[in-house]
């Protein structure tokens, strides 16, 4: 039988295109079922750090409201209020409480403004960032 | 008495006999031979050749004793393979007894299983050119996915005439795995690429193990419907397996369900191979095309996996394409085999079953594929 018969016969019965869209989906179908399966692990992941995600999401959407809201509230008379400040606090230790700050400013006369309102100021533009319990640190740079 | 006696006589299988049940009955010792004495497949080849002697034994018709005589014990049972409810069933055990862990650790070794498809199609063609109907080209080009079950399932629905043939084709050619395919690995591959290691997967924790039968059930019949009388039964015994919560039902399912369907399966397709029926021009060019499917299927994964190594940093020994072919777990034997003859502490099992399950899917794929067309 000669070749082109037999390739005459493949057509005749749509052959080819059966040949070609049977493998074309075949295929397709497990590299699409290799695909899913490939994510798994990394999708199970993420759910399992799921609080370190939506902390990140936040911290990525609320971050940036906070630069902004820090940085209009970050006066220079702030600045060198908190640089005063942190002079005080190598005699308090790396973390302190806001009650001994506050006691240590006024023993050491400071008292205008009062050393409440600033510490409370310092906190609301993250200067002091909590730690532990009730102990806060300076925070090196609050609108970065 | 003496009418009796001659009439007695002349009913017995001596004088019944036809000398194409003389073949198959040596056909059918064979295969019991093959099976206990050589270890090819026995599961298989013991009941299909004890089968083989069964439905070869001359009877008269009319009585009810031939598997193709209507309310015959044997055709009753047959029904399993010409309804297509045994393929699923062992389809189950395969899931319940089978680990993807390999695979989900490196899914991009499915592609191996995917190119080794491409035997199906390529002797589809094959079979096309010699004026078979596209239905029983189809049900001869998945031979070439070295999976019995499916081979039957989809024989059963497009060309139910051919189910003996092509499921002795299909369960020969898997027994002989160790046979044809090491020659094709070593032609095909040099002793270089034969000596690659590969690095161990990464472990795959359960509640991955729990999900991919779901997420591969969803995703693959989905894609092709038609498989899912197959796959949705791969899939339904490996989540038994996998959730442990199942646990007895995966027990029965790999053990009892998938022993009894093999036993009912190998015995009525064994005795669907009458002399008269199967000894025809007709099976032996599905057995020269079985074999060409089966080999093209293997030439295919090995020549995809060499293909791989192109683009990837971190190659992959190219005879674990072999195993593409969903022969489970044999291809994946033979594939270690001979990686362990060129270097003895080179481990490729675990690496090799990830193509040949993927083998398994693509080979339920194909036949639901081929079955959509073409009903």
């Amino acid at each position: 039988m000669q070749i082109a018969t037999l390739i005459e016969q493949v057509s005749a019965q749509n052959g080819w295109n059966m040949a070609l869209a049977g493998i074309t989906i075949v295929f397709s179908c497990l590299v699409i079922l290799a695909l899913a399966i490939s994510r798994i692990h990394k999708i199970l992941d993420l759910l399992d750090n799921r609080d370190k995600l939506r902390l990140k999401i936040r911290e990525f959407f609320m971050g940036r409201e906070k630069e902004k809201q820090v940085a209009s509230l970050l006066t220079p008379t702030l600045a060198i209020e908190a640089a005063r400040y942190k002079r005080l606090t190598p005699f308090l230790g790396e973390s302190f409480s806001l009650k001994g700050l506050i006691r240590f400013a006024e023993g050491r006369g400071i008292t205008s403004p009062p050393p409440e309102k600033m510490v409370r100021q310092f906190l609301e533009v993250g200067l002091l960032k909590k730690e532990v319990r009730n102990l806060f640190t300076w925070e090196e740079s609050p609108a970065k | 008495m003496e009418s009796l006696f001659l009439q007695f006589l002349s009913n017995t299988g001596f004088a019944l006999v036809d000398y194409r049940q003389i073949i198959m009955l040596c056909v059918g010792t064979l295969f019991i031979y093959l099976g206990i004495a050589k270890h090819y497949e026995p599961l298989l080849l013991v009941p299909i050749g004890f089968g083989i002697l069964m439905g070869n034994i001359p009877v008269i018709h009319g009585m009810g004793l031939s598997i193709y005589e209507e309310g015959s014990v044997l055709s009753y049972l047959y029904m399993g393979v010409t309804k297509g409810i045994y393929p699923p069933l062992i389809f189950m055990g395969i899931g319940a007894m089978t680990d993807f862990s390999t695979m989900l650790a490196r899914p991009s070794l499915m592609l191996l299983g995917a190119a080794a498809q491409a035997g199906i199609f390529i002797t589809f063609l094959g079979a096309l050119m010699l004026g078979f109907t596209p239905g029983e080209a189809a049900s001869i080009g998945i031979i070439g996915g070295a999976d019995g079950p499916t081979a039957i399932f989809l024989t059963s629905k497009l060309a139910p005439k051919l189910i003996g043939p092509i499921a002795i084709a299909a369960y020969s050619y898997m027994a002989l795995v160790p046979v044809i395919q090491p020659p094709i690995m070593k032609l095909l591959t040099s002793r270089k690429e034969r000596l690659i290691k590969m690095r161990e997967p990464r472990k795959v924790s359960k509640r991955e193990r729990i999900i991919f039968p779901i997420v591969g059930l969803i995703l693959s019949c989905l894609l092709a419907p038609a498989a899912l009388p197959l796959l949705g039964m791969l899939f339904l015994g490996n989540l038994l397996k996998e959730a442990t919560v199942t646990e007895r039902l995966a027990e029965t399912a790999r053990n009892s369900v998938i022993n009894t369907v093999t036993i009912l399966l190998g015995i009525t397709v064994g005795a669907s191979t009458q002399g008269d029926i199967f000894l025809t021009q007709e099976s032996i060019g599905i057995f020269v095309l079985g074999a060409l499917s089966f080999a093209v299927a293997t030439a295919c994964g090995l020549l995809f996996a060499k293909g791989m190594n192109l683009f990837l940093k971190e190659k992959i020994n190219p005879l674990i394409g072999a195993a593409g072919v969903s022969a489970v777990p044999d291809s994946a034997r033979v594939v270690h085999t001979v990686a362990q003859q060129e270097d003895p502490t080179n481990y490729l099992l675990m690496h090799a079953m990830a193509p040949n399950i993927s083998g398994v899917i693509g080979s339920a794929i194909g036949a639901g594929v081929l079955w959509s067309f073409l009903s």
